[in-house]
């Protein structure tokens, strides 16, 4: 018995004497490897290319909005005094970017520019969920902040293309990368951006980007509980114990000892009945459960419709859950959208951000939600909880 | 190895209990026949401008068409400009508003991706004042929000009224105060920048409706509006040094405050009652707090210690001071009674930090922060913590909050010899950053509270 214990021993500290030294010799390598993937290679050559095309398309955006129209103007039979106009503000901007551009609204102190103002529908799918520090793309206001360059700086990262289109400016610029053009383009990821902000673009982005970014999903505090509400998940991330218990006559199969059984059985037929007391059962069969995938896909479709963007403060702190009865076809019952409840902020937060979950559940379930019909008992009313903490500024 | 054996066994039972019991907690729903709602947790969500149709306001005389449209246009304006809308071209709209009275076609709207709808009529009544009655709708919700409402006024404040219909519509879309019906005091500068005239400037928060209260022949400079926003307070340069000095806006009166004529006086601010003033005295080298009740002219001193205090401001119940002082060594931040007494320091973070100035809604303090060489306007919380900054440029200054909390002016100074002040304007989300129009350079913005 003894010499038992003695050689568990032995093993278990040969094991934890090769955990503590085998992790120290192991540690070293994954710090190098950190530092592998931190180093960048740029020559100076290089450099000197991406410092040249992140200015060039500058310039390059400036000059086409304002020379497209020069140019049609000088063959066009339109009058001279339209050309010569353009001629001129085309000479201003690039000396001073952020002025001249509100001095033209200045001149107009009432605000008729309604036209414009609206930027058109394409302009949405810039904004992404992931910064939306990087703002809205109401173009008029944008325009005397340097915003618009980190816009351009990405273009030029992701499409080398333009670098023809560049040439009336930096002609050096794009024959020095011509050649070395995959390779720009890779160090361009890391360090390209960075070099355009901090020399460019300092003024608007490079603070409201940082802090507005939202925080990263935090690790749920009460994964049981959270387990318990995502029923059909359940089955994938425990594979051990939902075999076993989804029909209800496996459980004693799987038993070793009789206690064992008996204790188990007792505990379930409990939970069973705890749980069979709250629905009111329509005595017809159910599907199988949905999968991850049809659920995560519901949450995606209400997500891309829930704009948090005009929230009050207020409701911004509140969490509330929306029940919401279901059509079969996936389109919801706009009359049966309820507020069932809040957390945090008061009564006045909550009725607006139910407002607006309302439209996001109205507006994305149109056409109806892509959600299985044969499994309809298991979505014929949803239960959604709202919270805008990860969308909430910090 | 017959010991371990029982231990081992009833490991397991109690392990295997354990988990049939977590395995039915989770999975007992299944077994009911009805597997009750489908829960989802949203956490995630878009941020984008709130697509708004405005059709142009109908007249319902003749005499209120020139109106109609402009009333619109400013409204439009106003809710653009905040940022959370995207107005719809009414190139786009299929159902034109023709009466104000006729039902709202909701699937026009939906179609073409309208969340909300305002709709109004402008009409004048016996006595030639325009009286505009207006409409919000949810188009998704196919329901108005709130009651319709009619706004009376002179056809000369037409705009204080697409202001205030602005107001309504902001508030009933977001659920919370607007600040269009509002004016900014600020000064108004011209000249090079070494002899720069400067005489105060009132205007609407837009930029419309500029009237001077002084002229340029002497140096003004740090306006603050009154809680009611009938006065303002400033500094000014009339006697030769800095002394403060309270205007009627309405009358343009200009009041001396009685303090002693060899001080020099700079930074005043109203109390939230407006029967009291906050400001910075210096004797001699050192700069203190002082507070002075206006009817009496009763001074008390609030700080007195060798160092600078200044940029005195009130929260908004009134019980406590938000200052800029240097006892630490360098400009900080620190927060004391009102009436005087220890003071705690908040803001703790590098750099230096100047110019607070606390949130009406009494949430956050803005401030001005110099790090690194650039300035930031930023917002903490009251504690000093979460503090976030909004703007950075080569000079950012004089944080002014919006009426509702939730918008910040300020000064931004372009550099060099030929660098010229501006007002800007950013959302406490740090977006939305845009010049204020104005026609001269313009620095030092106070912004009015909500007119009545």
């Amino acid at each position: 018995m003894n010499t038992g214990q003695y050689i568990s021993g032995a093993g278990h500290l040969g094991l934890i004497a090769y955990m503590i030294f085998g992790g120290m010799f192991l540690s070293p390598k994954q710090t190098e490897s950190v530092d592998v993937q931190e180093v960048a290679l740029i020559s100076e050559a290089e450099f000197a290319a991406l410092s040249a095309t992140s200015t060039a398309p500058d310039t390059f955006a400036e000059a086409e909005a304002l020379k497209a129209p020069v140019a049609e103007a000088a063959p066009a039979p339109t009058p001279v005094e339209d050309s010569t106009p353009e001629v001129q503000p085309s000479d201003a901007p690039p000396p001073d970017v952020p002025e001249p551009r509100p001095e033209v609204n200045e001149s107009l102190p009432a605000p008729v520019n309604v036209d414009p103002t609206p930027p058109s529908p394409q302009a949405e799918p810039e904004l992404s969920l992931e910064d939306p520090g990087a703002g809205l793309p109401d173009s008029p206001d944008r325009k005397p902040t340097p915003r618009p360059v980190p816009r351009i700086s990405d273009q030029v990262v992701s499409t080398p293309e333009p670098q023809p289109e560049i040439s009336d400016a930096p002609v050096e610029a794009p024959s020095d990368t011509a050649e070395s053009e995959k390779v720009v383009e890779q160090t361009q990821e890391k360090a390209a951006p960075q070099e355009t902000t901090t020399e460019i673009v300092t003024e608007a982005e490079k603070p409201s980007g940082m802090s507005t970014s939202p925080r990263p999903k935090s690790r749920p505090a009460n994964l049981a509980a959270q387990a318990a509400a995502a029923q059909k998940p359940a089955e994938t991330p425990k594979p051990e114990t939902p075999k076993p218990a989804t029909p209800k006559p496996e459980t004693p199969k799987t038993d070793p000892a009789d206690a064992v059984a008996n204790a188990a059985a007792e505990a379930a037929a409990a939970l069973a009945a705890e749980a069979a007391e709250t629905p009111a059962a329509p005595k017809r069969p159910v599907g199988p459960p949905l999968t991850g995938g049809e659920r995560e896909g519901m949450r995606v479709a209400v997500s891309q419709c829930w704009n948090v963007g005009a929230m009050s403060t207020d409701a911004m702190r509140t969490k509330i859950t929306v029940g919401v009865a279901m059509n079969e076809d996936g389109t919801p019952q706009a009359g049966s959208i309820t507020l069932l409840g809040h957390e945090g902020g008061t009564d006045a937060g909550a009725q607006s951000a139910f407002e607006v979950a309302r439209r996001a559940i109205i507006r994305c379930g149109a056409r109806g939600f892509p959600l299985p019909v044969d499994k309809y008992d298991h979505w014929r009313n949803i239960e959604m909880t709202f919270d805008p903490e990860q969308m909430r500024f910090k | 190895m017959i010991r371990p054996l029982p231990f081992r066994l009833t490991t397991l039972a109690g392990s295997l209990v354990c988990a049939l019991a977590l395995s039915f907690g989770t999975a007992s729903p299944m077994l009911a026949q009805d597997p009750g709602p489908l829960q989802l947790d949203i956490t995630r969500g878009v941020i984008e401008p709130l697509p708004l149709a405005i059709p142009d306001f109908i007249a319902e005389t003749p005499q209120a068409a020139e109106y109609a449209q402009q009333i619109s246009d400013v409204i439009a304006a106003d809710l653009v400009g905040t940022g959370l809308f995207r107005e719809i071209p009414p190139s786009a709209h299929i159902s034109k508003v023709t009466n104000f009275a006729s039902p709202v076609q909701y699937a026009d709207w939906k179609a073409i991706n309208a969340q909300g709808l305002v709709t109004g009529a402008v009409g004048t009544d016996a006595a030639g004042n325009l009286v505009v009655k207006f409409r919000v709708f949810d188009i998704y919700a196919e329901a108005p929000l709130g009651g319709g409402l009619q706004l009376g006024g002179s056809t000369a404040s037409w705009r204080r009224i697409a202001h205030k219909v602005s107001d309504v519509v902001y508030s009933r879309i977001t659920g919370e105060g607007g600040y269009f019906d509002s004016r900014v005091v600020f000064v108004s500068e011209t000249g090079p920048k070494n002899d720069r005239k400067k005489r105060l400037g009132v205007m609407d928060y837009d930029g419309a409706g500029l009237q001077y209260l002084t002229d340029d022949s002497y140096i003004v400079f740090a306006p603050r509006f009154s809680p009611t926003g009938d006065r303002v307070l400033y500094t000014s340069y009339e006697t030769g040094r800095p002394q403060i000095t309270m205007l009627d806006v309405g009358t343009v009166t200009r009041t001396r405050l009685p303090v002693p004529a060899e001080a020099v006086t700079f930074a005043p601010r109203f109390a939230p009652d407006g029967q009291s003033i906050v400001y910075s005295m210096s004797t001699g080298t050192n700069t203190d707090l002082y507070r002075m009740d206006i009817a009496s002219g009763q001074t008390t001193r609030l700080t007195n210690t060798p160092a600078i205090e200044t940029a005195p401001s009130f929260s908004p119940d009134g019980a406590q001071i938000v200052f800029e002082s240097d006892r630490s060594g360098t400009q900080q931040l620190y927060i004391m009674p009102a009436g005087g007494g220890e003071a705690r320091r908040i803001s703790n973070g590098k750099g230096r930090y100047g110019t607070p100035i606390w949130s009406p809604r009494g949430d956050l303090i803005a401030f001005t922060k110099q790090n690194e060489g650039r300035f930031h306007i930023g917002v903490m919380r009251t504690d000093g913590s979460e503090e976030r900054l909004l703007t950075a440029s080569f000079l950012d200054e004089g944080p002014s909050w919006a009426p509702n909390g939730r918008v910040i002016m300020f000064t931004r100074e372009s550099q060099g010899a030929g660098g010229a002040s501006a007002l800007y304007s950013v959302d406490i989300s740090g977006r939305n950053l845009k010049r204020v129009p104005t026609n001269t350079g313009a620095s030092d913005p106070a912004w009015s509270p909500l007119l009545k």
